[in-house]
């Protein structure tokens, strides 16, 4: 409004400013009393309709081509409770409260993250108590994580209705980006509330009913991670997988293939999976695969906090490997690599061959050999 | 027994003694040559390198030089116990790794990392050990690329007459611009790019990363290029004096250099991406091969006439050479 005031100053000058001022205040007071009366609303509802609308036609969109999983993060945590309170208003705005939600359980699990690999450290060094100390912490994180991805799944279940094995139908991408994410909800709170010691209390049939629920969306379209999201459960949850299906060959498919599309999270999907069964090779070719993607193919502009988050993932699961190997995260720019694989300099052998020449002066002189063939054995 | 007694506890103190002296690290100085100091990619690659060296039992105080001349004099006067400096700089203390920047010793940074790697072995100690010093880690500096003002100028025949920014502590650089005619204007480091941009020489030499951090697009103007065909490739070498370090500090060191030497690379390349595709020259394949026969010439002139390069270094980098591509004239003559 200032900013309308001053443009007219310039135009008009002040005398006609202040008349223009007093008529553009009229026109907005006129504005938002005719939309109160026809809507038959409070100015707060008028209002919560519109920040839910601006939320997901701008803000959310916004937020998923952005490719900083921390901003997400810290936008979840402070725009989540504004939007909720909404709810007291205008029906729940849970379209924009499901995106937001989630986001704001990634800043749990990223503490969560930290404070397990210094609980590692402690356990390193001998540090018994500090050990003790990161593992409480963690877990609190986790409980909080827990409790914030089970309420995104909540309202997803709130918004589309209880899954009970028929599909919602979308009216819209976001609508179905909203059913992806309470899905992912549903798994990630019940792995931190397992690692939460069950402080939660999340039903444990949740992520059967998300694998089910996970059948309604197109997989191409979400970059495969429907198909890596239920090849996971069937991983993890026994007797989940149908008959002769590998679940590893499906999640390992799923993940070269959103990968081709610029957004790798099925590949953390893969990575977790693995590292959650112990799977250690699987967790050193997918970590070595995602990397080596994202130097080939760039991240879908639309999906770019998607594609980082994937990457923000996999790299926790590296950091802890790391860290119970050699007492630090994955060295700065080396994601891909894991501790104790094949290194570039041990793996390079193939030009040993430059060095078999005698003129290097690095053979063995040819006397020493004849002695060791003359050793007694 | 009493005898027994006292030997057993002389021999346990002993062990405290040794397992001592072996867990505190030894404190060693290294100098870095970095052209932006302290701030500079190179400073802060060794930072990283600093860190890793306490594993390997040695504390270094790093020590940040503008200047590369006073940090490899303040090395041989022995106030740093290792330097890092460039492979041209490092000649005079090792020749062998002084001559793995030799002119076409290696036309591309795939060359260049398998080298490193290979001298990054252990079989290799020998190569990496001239007389007291000891190189204990390549870093990769950048392709050498000609820059000129007038991009009509792309071959060596068109160099002839010309002014060239010359490193005159380079005799290798000399050599080279007096065979193919041009007229050598002696610079250092702190100069050349000035020479070139204000049109006091019509090229002069440097890796990409001068196109930005010294402004060499100024001297390119709307007429210049570079002339997309590395030079040579320039290194950064850790000199130790072997004496100084724990036994066994060298072959760790280039361990972790070679292992690493990818990574480091991503800067170099970082800097060639940053050179506009319009200000590239692209010469053709006959011209390249020519030059190549130049190098050689060159090259060979350097190990026999003025011994500025390593024989072995040489014929290791034919070797690497004619792996890569055995079609190469040179790898039926094999004059190096």
């Amino acid at each position: 409004m200032r900013n309308m005031r001053n443009r007219f100053a310039i135009r008009s000058g002040a005398g006609r400013d202040r008349r223009a001022w007093a008529q553009c205040v009229r026109h907005a007071v006129c504005a938002v009393a005719l939309a109160v009366t026809v809507s038959g609303c409070s100015l707060h509802a008028v209002t919560g309709d519109l920040m839910a609308d601006y939320a997901t036609d701008h803000f959310i969109p916004e937020m998923m081509g952005y490719g900083d999983p921390t901003t997400a993060c810290a936008a979840g945590m402070a725009f989540g409770p504004f939007l909720a309170g909404y709810s007291r208003v205008i029906d729940e705005p849970n379209a924009a409260l499901v995106p937001t939600v989630l986001s704001a359980g990634l800043c749990d699990e990223m503490s969560a993250w930290e404070q397990n690999l210094r609980s590692a450290r402690a356990i390193r060094a001998g540090k018994a108590a500090e050990a003790k100390d990161a593992r409480v912490a963690e877990q609190r994180y986790r409980a909080a994580a827990a409790r914030r991805f089970y309420e995104a799944y909540q309202r997803t279940e709130r918004l589309f209705g209880k899954l009970d094995g028929q599909c919602p139908e979308f009216d819209s991408e976001h609508a179905e980006l909203v059913f992806l994410l309470g899905m992912m909800g549903a798994v990630q709170g019940v792995a931190n509330d397992r690692a939460a010691e069950g402080a939660v209390d999340i039903p444990l049939d949740v992520p059967r009913k998300a694998e089910r629920g996970l059948k309604c969306l197109n997989n191409e379209r979400w970059w495969h991670v429907p198909a890596a999201f239920r090849a996971a459960i069937w991983a993890t949850v026994p007797g989940a997988a149908p008959e002769g299906v590998d679940p590893w060959s499906v999640i390992a498919d799923a993940a070269e293939k959103g990968a081709a599309q610029g957004v790798r999270l099925a590949y953390a999907i893969y990575v977790q999976a693995a590292a959650g069964a112990g799977k250690e090779d699987r967790v050193r070719q997918a970590i070595a695969q995602q990397a080596a993607s994202m130097a080939k193919v760039p991240a879908h502009a639309k999906w770019r906090t998607i594609d980082a988050l994937a990457r923000l993932e996999s790299l926790a699961i590296s950091d802890q490997l790391w860290t119970k190997a050699e007492g630090h995260r994955t060295p700065f720019g080396r994601f891909g690599e894991l501790p104790g694989g094949a290194t570039d300099a041990e793996s390079d052998d193939e030009d040993d061959d430059l060095l078999d020449d005698e003129d290097l002066g690095l053979a063995e002189p040819p006397h020493n050999a004849a002695v060791a063939q003359r050793r007694p054995q | 027994m009493k005898r027994l007694c006292l030997a057993t506890a002389l021999f346990a103190l002993a062990v405290t003694f040794v397992g001592a002296a072996q867990a505190a690290p030894v404190k060693k100085t290294l100098c870095v040559y970095d052209p932006s100091g302290g701030n500079g990619d190179l400073f802060n690659a060794m930072k990283s390198y600093q860190l890793e060296a306490l594993n390997w039992g040695v504390e270094f105080n790093l020590k940040p030089y503008t200047d590369e001349k006073t940090a490899a004099e303040d090395f041989k006067a022995g106030q740093c116990h290792a330097s890092l400096i460039t492979g041209t700089r490092a000649r005079p203390f090792h020749k062998f790794g002084g001559t793995l920047e030799a002119m076409g010793g290696l036309p591309s940074y795939d060359h260049l990392t398998r080298i490193v790697k290979t001298l990054s072995k252990a079989k290799a100690k020998k190569l990496m050990t001239s007389g007291q010093y000891e190189v204990a880690g390549i870093w990769p500096g950048g392709a050498v690329y000609l820059f000129v003002r007038d991009r009509s100028v792309d071959t060596v025949r068109e160099l002839a007459g010309k002014r060239l920014a010359t490193m005159s502590f380079d005799d290798a650089a000399k050599t080279m611009v007096r065979k193919i005619g041009a007229s050598m204007v002696a610079a250092d480091v702190g100069t050349f790019a000035g020479m070139y941009n204000n049109g006091s020489v019509d090229a002069c030499y440097s890796p990409a990363l001068g196109y930005k951090a010294l402004e060499l697009y100024k001297g390119i103007g709307s007429k210049g290029g570079v002339i997309r065909y590395p030079l040579a490739q320039m290194t950064l070498q850790l000199l130790i004096r072997t004496a100084d370090f724990p036994a066994g500090f060298g072959e760790k060191s280039r361990a972790f250099a070679g292992k690493t030497f990818k990574e480091s690379l991503k800067m170099v390349r970082l800097a060639e991406k940053s050179i506009p595709a319009k200000h590239w020259i692209d010469i053709p394949a006959a011209d390249k091969e020519r030059y190549d026969e130049m190098f050689l010439d060159v090259r060979v002139e350097l190990r026999d006439g003025k011994k500025v390069y390593n024989g072995t270094a040489l014929k290791l980098l034919r070797k690497l050479r004619c792996k890569v591509d055995p079609a190469r004239g040179e790898c039926v003559q094999k004059r190096e």
